[in-house]
């Protein structure tokens, strides 16, 4: 009896594990299937590199080239990147290795509230603080790639600052007091043992951060401006994740539009796929040494 | 002879709760001083109050006196007091660095830029910790790699890099198997030449071993102190004589 229930019990998980696999099988096979039949009228070259975005005949011919909403994907990606990892290690820093116990546990919290709120809500608090500022400060519209990744930084923040600083405040448990043993200043330590100790897992923090940061629609969509233009910092752009949901929704289905914007889909997959695991390697090559 | 150290009625107490209580003692120079008790007794306290570790743990009050060559070290710097007083904790500790970079850190840090100067020292300290012979050929190897009982004693060359008196020892080898234990004890028999050494200890036998002078800890009392010899053989307090049986354990 007690082994029917194992082995049941058993098949059980196997089946729930399945279904999550499943799950992801699907979504790729699903895109895979929606996307390809694309390629017979555009070509794989012409999709990628062309920066040329008309799904519908208005003047012309019909033109598919995602070649801008690529690049505006990962520019304002590392810009929110850069801003947000310069912000948040110094923020991590803090709440490790300055912060007392008490602080920190009225800190976190607030770190973690930051992480819940809904991305339609920073995209209105963009949408009236910071394309204001921008306009004012005489940029066309105001909408613009640099708000957009400023924004995100801010989205970005509570996950960096939160695992960043779990990391680094292990590190400090482990190395301050031999640091302090030996008269070492807590800031040199921080600087020389626990920053450099904490890289490897600053490192996997960003990859997960830039996975969110890439596929992030709703509020990068309010405020950059989304225009089929080729991404500069003061100026308008429009991400992958931005097209496919402004247009989805209009796409004729079947056509080569609805088509078009499930490939487009599909490069932003490979995209977050094959930065995972250039990051990977980078870290585990790290991690041998 | 000469006491590198005092202790002059110092208490201890965190958040009010007092954990050392008015303990007086003299620390003597080149000897290998053993702090017995059970868990819990104090002792690490005891040690962590001989080089100011305590005023940066949130909580801990101190009060008394101790003195490091006559001289109150309240009112030396943390800095000067950290070089004087070496301390060695019981989980190995080393940093995340090559075994060369573990133990020219504290140099650079204190302003040792000479490359000969820095791989002298680091030679000399590494071969005093007997550690030398067993690395000599992968200096640049991380630190994190080595066994438990070399990782130990590269703590203690890297304590004794920044030239301290006194090396405090907070049970170095609880940590590690016999034969790495025996290595340490070894080695400590031989830096007693050069430091005063203070070791923090639950194991009667290693204090037996090693030590000239032992003290007897017992719920933040010290209840005796004096040369190892004479406390091992003739405990005058009944409490020592039970410790040394091995009623508390």
């Amino acid at each position: 009896m007690r082994r029917k229930l194992n082995l049941l019990f058993s098949l059980f998980i196997y089946i729930l594990t399945a279904l999550a696999v499943l799950v992801l099988g699907f979504v790729i096979y699903f895109i895979v299937k929606e996307a390809l039949p694309l390629f017979s009228e555009v070509s794989v070259g012409e999709f990628l590199l062309g920066t040329r975005w008309m799904p519908i005949a208005y003047t012309g011919s019909v033109s598919f080239g995602i070649f801008n909403f690529i690049a505006a994907t990962v520019y304002v990606s590392f810009t929110a990147m850069v801003l947000a990892v310069g912000v948040g290690l110094g923020a991590s820093v803090f709440l490790s290795c300055v912060a007392t116990d008490r602080m920190r546990g009225i800190l976190y919290p607030f770190v973690d509230l930051l992480a819940g709120i809904p991305s339609v809500i920073y995209g209105f608090i963009g949408l009236s603080v910071l394309v204001k500022i921008f306009l004012k400060a005489g940029v066309h519209t105001g909408s613009c790639v640099l708000a957009a990744g400023i924004l995100l930084a801010v989205m970005l923040l509570p996950f960096l600052v939160a695992s960043c600083s779990e990391t680094m405040l292990k590190e400090r448990e482990k190395y301050e007091a031999a640091a302090d043993a030996l008269g070492i200043s807590r800031w040199y330590a921080v600087a020389t043992i626990i920053l450099p100790a904490s890289f490897k897992n600053i490192l996997l923090s960003m990859i997960l951060a830039i996975g969110r940061a890439m596929g992030e629609t709703m509020a990068v969509m309010m405020v950059m401006g989304n225009s089929n233009l080729f991404p500069r910092l003061l100026g308008k752009s429009e991400s992958i994740a931005s097209v496919i949901a402004l247009e989805m929704g209009t796409a004729v289905y079947g056509s080569t539009h609805y088509h078009a914007l499930y490939g487009a889909g599909l490069v932003l997959m490979i995209l977050l796929f094959l930065i995972n695991i250039i990051i990977n390697l980078v870290r585990s090559r790290m991690v041998q040494e | 002879m000469e006491e590198i150290m005092t202790l002059k009625h110092t208490s201890v107490s965190y958040d009010g709760k007092p954990v050392l209580k008015d303990v007086s003692m003299g620390i003597r120079k080149n000897r290998i001083m053993a702090v017995m008790g059970p868990s819990g007794c104090g002792k690490t306290t005891l040690l962590r109050s001989l080089n100011g570790l305590l005023w940066e743990e949130p909580g801990a009050k101190v009060t008394g006196e101790v003195l490091l060559h006559g001289k109150n070290i309240k009112e030396m710097s943390t800095e000067e007091v950290r070089r004087q007083v070496g301390l060695v904790f019981q989980t190995p500790s080393p940093f995340p660095f090559s075994i060369y970079k573990n133990m020219s850190y504290a140099l650079k840090y204190y302003g040792i830029r000479d490359k000969n100067k820095m791989d002298r020292i680091v030679k000399e300290k590494l071969q005093m910790a007997g550690l030398y012979e067993e690395v000599k050929e992968e200096l640049g190897k991380s630190a994190l790699k080595l066994s438990g009982g070399q990782k130990q004693r590269l703590c203690i060359a890297r304590a004794l890099t920044v030239e301290p008196d006194i090396l405090l020892l907070d049970e170095p080898c609880s940590a590690l198997d016999v034969r790495s234990t025996a290595v340490i004890e070894g080695m400590l028999a031989r830096l007693k030449e050069t430091y005063t050494i203070v070791i923090v200890t639950h194991n009667i036998a290693q204090a037996k071993r090693i030590a000239d002078d032992a003290a007897f800890v017992f719920e933040g009392r010290l209840v005796e102190y004096g040369e190892a010899g004479k406390l091992f053989e003739h405990p005058q307090k009944e409490e020592t004589k039970s410790f040394l049986e091995g009623i508390y354990g």
